[in-house]
């Protein structure tokens, strides 16, 4: 069984979601797959209420990398700065976050890839304030950075216990094409 | 428990109610990076065609490198004179301005989770290959 075989059970099964543009006359290029969580968050009632804006701005940015927009990413932890993905600290582990940094609180979706262009979401938290009932990360050294990172961890295993998370020390062994290294600008 | 069924975008813009904030902030943010994918590409493809380098464009619209930078990385704080001052420094161009009504827009025959319901349908690889008569800006410029 492929991976993409083991994504589509979970698709079936409601474990994931996928996203797609919210025109369909927008087409996909990259794949963008999250869990229940991240789908809570996204399809929730987000038009009103103090969230929506910020949740309208997270989704404009999904739809970015989705769309095949260019995408700055990095490979380098601790130097992400502004790049849309960042390769998280021991670099062994394979996990990343997208980074929807604008406007404040950024919000960041822990995730793996699953195969070049496409990734695979298993959590979201608010980087530096308390938004939507939940904490933030904090800076760098926090210890909720290695919690976050461990429940990605374990969620990976959980649906993919035979499947590797895609690795590599070249941008395009995760995204095909239209990237740049962060620190390569 | 209430199922609460999302409105699509077009069916929100249809109605003559007030246009909610997600939306609104949504519709903000795609213009944003619709910008921000353009000046990406063509940097890009100066840096890759013509040597330009990051120091060249910081000189040449007189701002630091490290500015230079954090704008090339996001998009974030953009406001419509970065767009041009990046733009006519990467290739002397400014960005021309076209519109189109997010209402009864032609659907794609590919959804993201076609890759993986259909037997039909190439997968994403594939994808890219077979349909090239819809480019989107992002793509002809990419092309240019």
């Amino acid at each position: 069984m492929s991976i993409r075989s083991a994504i589509k059970r979970h698709l079936r099964a409601q474990r994931l979601f996928v996203f797609n543009p919210e025109l369909a006359s927008d087409r996909c290029e990259r794949l963008f797959i999250y869990d229940k969580e991240i789908n809570d968050l996204l399809e929730g009632q987000w038009e009103s209420g103090p969230s929506a804006r910020r949740i309208g701005w997270l989704i404009a940015d999904i739809e970015s990398f989705v769309r095949g927009h260019e995408v700055v990413i990095s490979l380098v932890p601790y130097q992400a700065d502004a790049a849309l993905f960042g390769r998280l600290s021991r670099a062994t582990e394979r996990i990343w976050d997208f980074r929807s940094r604008h406007p404040s609180p950024g919000i960041r979706i822990f995730g793996c890839w699953a195969e070049v262009d496409t990734f695979v979401g298993l959590g979201w938290y608010p980087r530096s304030l308390p938004w939507n009932g939940r904490e933030p990360l904090g800076g760098r050294d926090s210890h909720s950075w290695e919690v976050a990172k461990l429940e990605c961890k374990t969620k990976w295993d959980q649906l993919f216990p035979q499947f590797e998370k895609i690795g590599g020390e070249d941008i395009h062994d995760y995204i095909s094409e239209k990237v740049t290294a962060a620190n390569s600008l | 428990m209430t199922t609460f069924q999302k409105k699509s975008l077009p069916q929100i813009l249809s109605s003559d109610q007030p246009i909610p904030e997600g939306s609104l902030a949504y519709i903000e943010q795609r213009a944003i990076n619709e910008f921000y994918n353009v000046v990406l590409s063509r940097y890009r493809f100066a840096k890759e065609n013509h040597n330009l380098t990051k120091a060249e464009l910081a000189r040449r619209i007189n701002k630091g490198q490290d500015q230079v930078s954090r704008w090339l990385s996001s998009p974030s704080n953009w406001t419509i004179g970065t767009v041009a001052r990046l733009l006519v420094g990467i290739n002397n161009e400014e960005a021309q301005l076209s519109y189109d009504s997010f209402i009864g827009r032609t659907a794609t025959n590919f959804r993201a989770e076609d890759s993986f319901y259909s037997e039909n349908v190439p997968d994403l690889t594939d994808y890219r290959q077979v349909n090239t008569t819809h480019m989107n800006m992002a793509t002809f410029e990419a092309t240019q």
